[in-house]
């Protein structure tokens, strides 16, 4: 069994555990002697990791690129070269049209991290050129 | 060897159920139900999660007309083949600590098959009998709430009542005391 | 947070406001668990009888929606009673008369009406914040944020903090807990209308150079004012300013208020964008759905509501074709002709946070190896971190001090009439976490606590409308109706019912509000008005529920198993 490193992906208190891995399926996970945790977990900190595995007990896993050809159509799977192609001729043309302001994007306050979150306010800032990027840290 | 139980310390009890989810992690093994032995309750001032006490002349045991649940070195235990469903023990049991649950209890969870139940299923607190480290609650707890009181434990919180209540004598000694 | 979590045990009084951390951060409940043994006071003030109010030396039941008349007659007190740190307003704030102007209005005695608290116990718990020793800690959570006088509330909270000196010293001031584990992060690194990371002001022409120049674009690129809010999305697709949106890692079908209007308006997008790990309830809406790695199959540093910075590494592999978050972003970049490329997290952090963010120079991945961390400010590379802020009174405004300021109360938006008597107020699930598609699809919490949720009703409440514990009822209000699960509960006061946010079909969000506030626009989610009642046929009732919800399940597990149809052509367009 492997043990990895990580910080709680639910609430704000940032707990310190270890994630168990067994063939690459995370089995479990243990409290680490974090500043603010001390070794201790709550359910979610100590029942929490499954969701990654696909469980698919409330909703699935995304595996791979979709897209909705026309409004009211059906999504249906295409390559990354596809979706982001289309992403980034739909985001330029509505840039052309309508200016940089009618593009509004997040940032995300969950699992993915800082890092991702400065990549998004810059992609938004510099690339899309409005400041129209917030997060939820409102509800 | 004498009698165990876990019980809860209500001012450390923060309701967050956490012992809940230690407890069905624990149980959630193939052959088992994953369902929680103990139960969080809340009143206007407590908040406890309540299970089995393993009562030295427990009336679940009394009560089970096939010997499903018994006596083992000082802990309830459970002969989950010989249930056949009766709910005597439910009845019971004065702490709501015993619970029966029948097939049509554990569904599916999305498309995730859970550990089949058996026909019928006592659940109850079975102390985590084979788990090292003793029960998954009160190691989960993350106040340190969740007390396993054993003999040696009840003897000391008697014998520290009693010398409390000794040094009370004092108030009415005939002659006085230095 | 002026203070750290750990340090919350060494204070004298611990004053929570508005804030249930038994629900939403039980690892910090367990420190004000440790500050009362250690014999810290303990004060709460809640509508409801929440865990901590159970050990609290003065609970406080204060009415839904009187926080600033409740405020402004603690901080009256503060005054009157000569309990004002005189050296410290004197020397480290602004604007005491005219604070004063307004709170001198407000006394225990005659806001009692509005508060609904004792003259009395809230003199008595004055005293005991503004005295405590060595220091007193104000925590607030959603309680205070998402009412309509929010602002207004943290202000007065932070005069309140500063005029009785219990700021500027070592685990005191001020602890808005921050709920989601990395608000506060996404919030750092300027995910935000109106900030670069760090907190650095996009209205400011020499920070716009900086970036500018950073990332290689003429300063004319970047806009110079203040973007918009996403709680006013709605609003702005509605009046056809916003076309396109791109929505990451969030779920606002599920999280944000007034729902059934929300849905109605992003089927109106030109381009609709939506990049997660799961099929949510949001992400089957969009024109475009990106496949992004769960946190476990990514590294990346997260912050703790008390800022501090905390890296967590990669445990498995991704799945699918699932790329991270920010190699979409920078793939996508270049397609509209913008280089923004990086190796690795560790380059983006060092390049795009540190280097650009003064605070959190000395924030490296090697000092957060392992169980270390970085608490920011953190300048530079041999800083130890910065648990407690204003130490000394010295504050981040121009002049170094405090600006006292205080506001008059106003009614919540919408009272209570005779059509909708009762208020809603929407709260946590300790199981559960946000929008649900995590923990929902962990099997032990799933077990836990499921569909439909609590609606949790007073008993007296309960007797009126025939509705007995346990059963299914139907809650309704002027936007949409639900489901749930009527729980009685003597610990919540009459005339509010209480719903946690997590469920899809018992969804609280059906019923809530939309109307935000001028300032941070805000949802004013803990104040709505509803009605509920009794459903008479039980059986069909709860067979009607398991259809709802195997439906919900099939559709979104339908819409997400056309992923596994190959695409028939190659980057057709």
């Amino acid at each position: 069994m492997e043990k990895h490193m990580a910080v709680c992906p639910y609430c704000g208190a940032g707990c310190k555990l270890n994630l168990l891995v067994e063939n690459d399926q995370i089995v479990g996970s243990e409290g680490l002697d974090g500043l603010t945790n001390q070794g201790e977990l709550c359910l979610k900190g100590m029942c929490g990791y499954d969701f990654v595995n696909d469980t698919k007990i409330l909703t699935p896993r995304l595996y791979h690129p979709m897209l909705r050809r026309e409004k009211g159509g059906k999504l249906e799977r295409v390559t990354w070269d596809e979706a982001l192609d289309f992403t980034a001729s739909k985001l330029m043309e509505i840039k052309e049209k309508y200016g940089p302001d009618a593009i509004m994007t997040t940032g995300s306050s969950r699992g993915t991290g800082n890092e991702s979150n400065l990549a998004m306010q810059r992609f938004t800032r510099a690339c899309l050129g409005t400041n129209n990027i917030d997060n939820c840290a409102r509800t | 060897m004498g009698s165990k139980f876990v019980v809860a310390d209500p001012g450390l009890c923060i309701g967050c159920q956490t012992c809940m989810a230690g407890c069905v992690l624990k149980h959630s093994v193939p052959g088992d139900v994953p369902r929680p032995r103990l139960n969080l309750i809340t009143t206007l001032s407590v908040s406890a999660p309540i299970v089995c006490h393993h009562c030295a002349d427990a009336p679940c045991a009394a009560a089970c007309p096939q010997g499903a649940l018994y006596q083992d070195e000082g802990r309830v235990a459970i002969r989950q083949e010989r249930c056949i469903g009766c709910r005597s023990c439910v009845l019971a049991c004065p702490y709501g600590a015993v619970e029966i649950v029948t097939e049509e209890g554990s569904a599916l969870l999305g498309g995730l098959r859970l550990a089949t139940t058996p026909r019928a299923a006592i659940i109850k607190c079975d102390l985590c009998v084979d788990r090292e480290g003793g029960p998954a609650c009160v190691a989960a707890c993350p106040t340190g709430g969740l007390l396993l009181v054993d003999e040696e434990e009840l003897e000391r919180r008697q014998r520290e009542k009693r010398r409390a209540a000794a040094e009370a004598h004092a108030s009415f000694s005939s002659v006085p005391l230095n | 947070m002026s203070c750290g979590v750990p340090g919350m045990e060494d204070a004298g009084c611990l004053f929570l406001f508005g804030y249930n951390p038994s629900a939403s951060h039980p690892i910090v409940s367990r420190r004000i668990v440790k500050a009362k043994e250690k014999g810290a006071k303990i004060i709460v003030a809640d509508p409801r009888v929440i865990e901590t109010a159970r050990i609290a030396d003065i609970y406080l039941p204060l009415k839904n929606g009187s926080n600033i008349a409740f405020l402004n007659a603690f901080a009256n007190v503060i005054v009157t009673e000569g309990l004002v740190d005189e050296e410290f307003v004197k020397e480290h704030t602004l604007g005491f008369d005219e604070w004063w102007d307004t709170i001198k209005e407000y006394t225990p005695e005659n806001t009692q009406e509005i508060t609904g608290v004792d003259p009395q116990l809230l003199r008595e718990a004055a005293r005991m914040y503004a005295t405590a020793e060595p220091s007193s800690i104000l925590c607030w959570g959603m309680g205070v944020c998402q009412h309509l006088q929010n602002v207004e509330a943290v202000h007065a909270c932070a005069a309140i903090a500063c005029v009785s000196g219990q700021i500027g010293k070592p685990n005191s001031g001020v602890a808005p807990v921050r709920g989601q584990n990395n608000v506060q992060g996404a919030c750092d690194m300027g995910a935000l209308p109106n900030y670069f990371p760090g907190y650095q002001k996009v209205t400011d022409p020499d920070i716009r150079q900086k970036f500018a120049d950073h990332w290689n674009v003429p300063v004319e690129a970047l806009s110079d004012h203040v973007g918009y809010k996403v709680s006013d999305l709605p609003k702005l697709i509605e009046e056809g300013k916003i076309r396109a949106f791109y929505n990451f890692g969030e779920d606002p079908v599920q999280t944000e208020p007034d729902v059934p209007h929300l849905t109605k308006m992003l089927e109106k997008l030109d381009l609709f964008v939506c990049q997660d790990i799961f099929m949510t309830q949001t992400a089957a809406m969009a024109d475009v759905v990106l496949p992004a790695t769960s946190w476990g199959e990514h590294e990346g540093v997260f912050t703790a509501c008390d800022r501090t910075f905390q890296y967590f590494s990669q445990a498995v592999p991704p799945k699918g074709e699932c790329k991270h978050d920010w190699q979409i972003f920078s793939e996508l970049a270049e397609r509209m002709g913008y280089d923004m490329h990086w190796e690795n997290a560790q380059q983006i952090w060092d390049e795009e946070c540190r280097a650009l963010w003064p605070a959190a120079y000395g924030a490296t991945y090697e000092k957060m190896a392992g169980t270390g961390h970085a608490q920011w400010p953190i300048p530079t590379l041999d800083h130890p971190g910065t648990p407690d802020l204003f130490l000394g009174g010295k504050f981040t405004t121009p002049e170094g001090k405090a600006h006292l300021v205080a506001h008059d109360y106003r009614d919540p938006t919408e009272m209570p009439d005779e059509e909708f008597p009762l208020i809603l107020c929407t709260v946590r699930e300790v199981g559960h976490y946000s929008c649900r598609s995590m923990t929902g699809n962990c099997k032990v919490l799933a077990l836990l606590a499921d569909e439909p949720g609590e609606l949790r009703i007073h008993p007296d409440d309960a007797k009126e409308r025939g509705i007995r514990d346990g059963e299914l009822v139907r809650a309704w209000s002027r936007r949409g109706e639900t489901m749930s699960r009527a729980v009685i509960d003597e610990r919540v006061n009459a005339g509010t019912v209480y719903m946690t946010y997590q469920w899809w079909i018992g969804k609280c969000n059906n019923l809530t509000l939309h109307h935000v506030d001028d300032r941070s626009r805000t949802p004013e989610d803990k104040f709505s008005a509803c009605q509920v009642e009794a459903l008479p046929d039980q059986k069909w009732a709860e067979r009607h529920l398991q259809e709802l919800y195997s439906q919900l399940k099939e559709d979104l597990a339908e819409t997400a198993a056309a992923q596994h149809v190959e695409p028939t052509c190659e980057g057709a367009e």
